[in-house]
């Protein structure tokens, strides 16, 4: 098993709210059903105010690269470097040249400094990840306001664990994209090598990776998270409910035999979004209803 | 004995513990009822008690609550996770609230009553005692079920009573589907006793007259070639 929750805010204009503190204290509840890794996705500000920034994870305990050399492997589109817990991110210097794109980016910046591995590109979304509890991301992420986002608290049952490997998954390489999942994917490799065929690279040997850079692909075909969420349950073999989010909304996706469990409540407030009602119970008191998402639903928030 | 009630805050106190004082109440013939305060829906409350006690849980359990247990009476105001009171053997389980997946999951006897709705695989492979629902319950319910009686005031997910061997489904609302090999049958006058009581029991107002019966059709029973088509479904 692995622990999975959201939350979205409802009211207009409320893209500050405390959502790295509201979705930490749902994480702490939820640390029984994985101690492996913790991470978060949390989305703040809007897209068209904010620049692109590239987050990067390494192996835990290795040293931070130098800056020149984190600038060089960039070929000098990555600018401002800020070290982060594990990692570091880095503003990307926009517009990028003609025929590049972010894959190409990344491409370049893992291969010339080996154990980095990027964790996320966005303008709203920032990912934050860490081996071992949630408790280790308790102060990097309990400050921060935004809108909605997303978390995972890690069982690994297959896969490495390691920073990498840590959830949620970004949706490589679409910017502002990520996914927290529950399950094992059961068609992961034959996903896999369709999307490697037209060319997308993976960051792990983890199966809930294939799912943020599905829904990013349909994304980018036009879809809207909901329907992008919708049309990829149906392609998916095996157990799972996951929350996908994006700088419009979140959606989840559960399996027809729903195997993994999966609550939500909403109030006027908000939506929120938890493997276990005490993570729900936390944000909404004891009264509120809580309802389950059945099997084969799908369903999408969007931010007002 | 004549005890005066006992209470017990659960907050700060690991599930062992809280455990060991129902064990411990239930060893020493505690008559009068225990309270369990601030469950904060906790995994693996009430589990394993094997001697009577009338046990009250203010507010809502997590997982396996009340599982393993023989001969308990357990009121739980609030709501339950998965595996509500799995393999009861004896007593009588009422819950006020909704219930998670596999509810009386291999209920072998007494009476597990949840008020509000039960999700998927509610009463998965109950080999005896009653199951009573007082809404909905999810897909799947009473798979493979062996005996006993599942009575759903409110409607049921896909594949009700799927693979069931031998038991009961009574069903006031309506089905998603019915399960490979479940059957409509006839309401017999004792279907009709049993149905009365049990509603009766869990201060359910329903008529009996209007549920319907769902058996086992038995033809998963011993393979024959001619039904190559519901043993494809089955398995």
């Amino acid at each position: 098993m692995c622990g999975i929750a959201g939350i979205l805010m409802r009211q207009p204009g409320r893209s500050d709210a405390p959502i790295g503190a509201t979705l930490l204290k749902m994480a702490l509840s939820l640390q029984h059903r994985g101690r492996d890794s913790a991470g978060f996705a949390l989305f703040s500000g809007s897209v068209g105010a904010n620049s692109l920034r590239l987050q990067a994870v390494l192996p835990e305990g290795a040293p931070l690269p130098e800056p020149q050399a984190v600038i060089e492997a960039s070929a000098g589109l990555l600018a401002d470097l800020r070290p982060e817990k594990g990692g570091f991110s880095a503003a990307v210097r926009e517009p990028l040249p003609e025929g590049m794109r972010i894959d190409t980016l990344v491409a370049a910046l893992e291969s010339n400094l080996p154990g980095v591995s990027v964790s996320a590109v966005g303008r709203v979304m920032r990912v934050y990840k860490s081996v071992g509890v949630v408790d280790a991301l308790a102060e990097e992420v309990c400050g921060i306001t935004g809108s909605h986002g997303i978390a995972h608290l890690r069982l690994a049952t297959e896969s490495r664990i390691d920073p990498c490997h840590a959830q949620p998954f970004w949706g490589r390489p679409f910017p502002d994209v990520s996914v927290t999942h529950n399950g094992h994917i059961t068609n992961y490799y034959k996903l896999r090598r369709r999307m490697q065929e037209k060319g997308y690279r993976f960051a792990s040997e983890n199966d809930s990776e294939i799912i943020g850079v599905l829904i990013g692909e349909k994304l980018e075909a036009g879809a809207d998270l909901g329907g992008a969420v919708e049309e990829l349950s149906g392609e998916l073999d095996g157990s799972f409910s996951f929350i996908a989010a994006a700088p419009g909304g979140i959606a989840v996706g559960r399996d027809p035999i729903a195997t993994k469990p999966l609550l939500f409540v909403e109030t006027d407030e908000c939506v929120a979004l938890a493997s276990e009602p005490q993570a729900l119970r936390r944000v909404v008191g004891d009264t509120a209803r809580i309802r389950e998402i059945r099997p084969k639903e799908t369903r999408a928030w969007e931010i007002a | 004995m004549g005890d005066s009630i006992k209470s017990f805050d659960c907050a700060g106190k690991t599930t062992r513990e809280i455990n060991a004082f129902l064990k411990s109440a239930a060893r020493m013939g505690h008559d009068a009822e225990v309270v369990l305060q601030t469950p904060d829906c906790r995994h693996n409350i009430a589990v394993g008690i094997v001697d009577p006690l009338h046990i009250r849980i203010e507010g809502h359990v997590g997982y396996y609550c009340g599982g393993l247990c023989d001969g308990v009476h357990i009121h739980i105001a609030g709501d339950a996770g998965w595996g509500l009171a799995e393999n009861l053997m004896q007593g009588r389980v009422t819950l006020e609230g909704n219930a998670g997946a596999a509810a009386g999951a291999t209920l072998r006897g007494g009476t597990l009553v949840v008020k509000g709705d039960a999700g998927a695989r509610c009463g998965v492979a109950m080999k005896g005692g009653t199951l009573v629902v007082g809404g909905s319950v999810g897909a799947m319910s009473a798979f493979m079920m062996q005996k006993g009686a599942l009575i759903i005031c409110g409607d049921a997910g896909e594949a009700l009573g799927d693979s069931l061997y031998e038991g009961k489904i009574f069903l006031r609302g309506r089905a998603d589907s019915l399960g490979s090999d479940a059957v409509l049958a006839d309401l017999t006058e004792a279907d009709v006793v049993l149905l009365s009581l049990a509603l009766d029991e869990a201060g359910i107002v329903a008529d009996a007259a209007g549920f319907q019966k769902i058996v086992s059709g038995k033809r998963l029973y011993n393979y024959s070639t001619k039904e190559k088509e519901i043993w494809r479904l089955a398995l």
